[in-house]
């Protein structure tokens, strides 16, 4: 759904659904590519954006960057303790304007999304974009249930019962 | 929820929702507009009505047909926290594009001063 675009102010983070399977989210940032890329891809900076404070703490972050290569990212839910750990792999890698990589979330190992990350720098400003593609729209619809307030535990178990039934 | 998306995702159908969002029109207005003959605009509309995204209004001699917001305030809710989730990811994100940024002028100006 190209028309469904949420955002809550002009030069912050929107959000759109391109399709039935697909997360499209877009930022643009005061710094040149090269930096945004290295604070994007660098364990010791990833740690300290990847969790966001008021939902987290990140507990291992460990990346490494080249195809083929892994990633590793678990953080600790303030709300109840839970562990929430995603990984995957490089796929292909042209630094510093794009990535594309696997996604799996811990839960759902065969559920593999397709992450697609690009970084496109303008008179000083680095527009990036992080393009999800889920195996399913169902999947989809759960992971954006996921963000809403609380709603993490709830759509765990909604999640746990959508795979088995498509199992 | 899944009603309203289960309902958007037919491509004519979507349309016929941004169609909509500049006003109500009858059926054969959004017929000739989107090159859909009337059975199939009416199908589309009666699929749309039960999941609670239009309404029609009686308006003088036709029936006019219109989109109810409360869907899209619930679609706009449940995708806002998500967002809101990538929103702090990136504040957090431009804390330590600054300190990147502090590095850099800092880096560069020690090579400043070696080559004088």
């Amino acid at each position: 759904m190209s028309a469904e675009k949420s955002d809550s102010k002009a030069d912050g983070t929107t959000l759109e659904l391109p399709s039935d399977r697909e997360i499209l989210i877009t930022r643009s940032f005061a710094a040149p590519a090269r930096l945004v890329y290295e604070a994007v891809t660098k364990p010791e900076h990833v740690k300290r954006w990847w969790a966001p404070r008021s939902r987290g703490v990140m507990l291992e972050c460990t990346i490494d960057l080249r195809v083929g290569g892994g990633y590793r990212y678990l953080m600790r839910a303030n709300e109840g303790g839970m562990e929430v750990g995603f990984s995957g792999k490089y796929l292909e890698i042209d630094a510093p304007h794009r990535m594309v990589l696997t996604e799996v979330f811990d839960p759902f190992p065969d559920s593999p999304a397709m992450v697609t990350i690009t970084l496109t720098e303008n008179a000083g400003t680095t527009k990036l974009t992080n393009l999800s593609r889920y195996p399913s729209k169902e999947v989809r619809d759960m992971v954006i249930a996921s963000g809403m307030e609380g709603g993490m535990r709830e759509s765990m178990l909604q999640l746990t019962e959508v795979v088995t039934s498509l199992a | 929820m899944i009603e309203t998306l289960v309902a958007l995702a037919e491509p004519n159908r979507l349309r016929i929702v941004e169609l909509l969002r500049a006003g109500p029109l009858a059926v054969g207005t959004i017929g000739d507009r989107l090159e859909m003959s009337q059975p199939q605009v009416s199908k589309h509309l009666r699929v749309l009505k039960d999941a609670g995204l239009v309404l029609a209004e009686a308006q003088a001699q036709q029936r006019l047909y219109e989109l109810r917001p409360e869907p899209f305030r619930d679609l706009y809710a449940w995708c806002e926290g998500y967002r809101k989730l990538w929103d702090e990811r990136f504040d957090q994100l431009d804390e330590v594009l600054e300190d990147l940024k502090r590095r850099d002028e800092k880096e560069s100006r020690k090579h400043e001063r070696r080559k004088k």
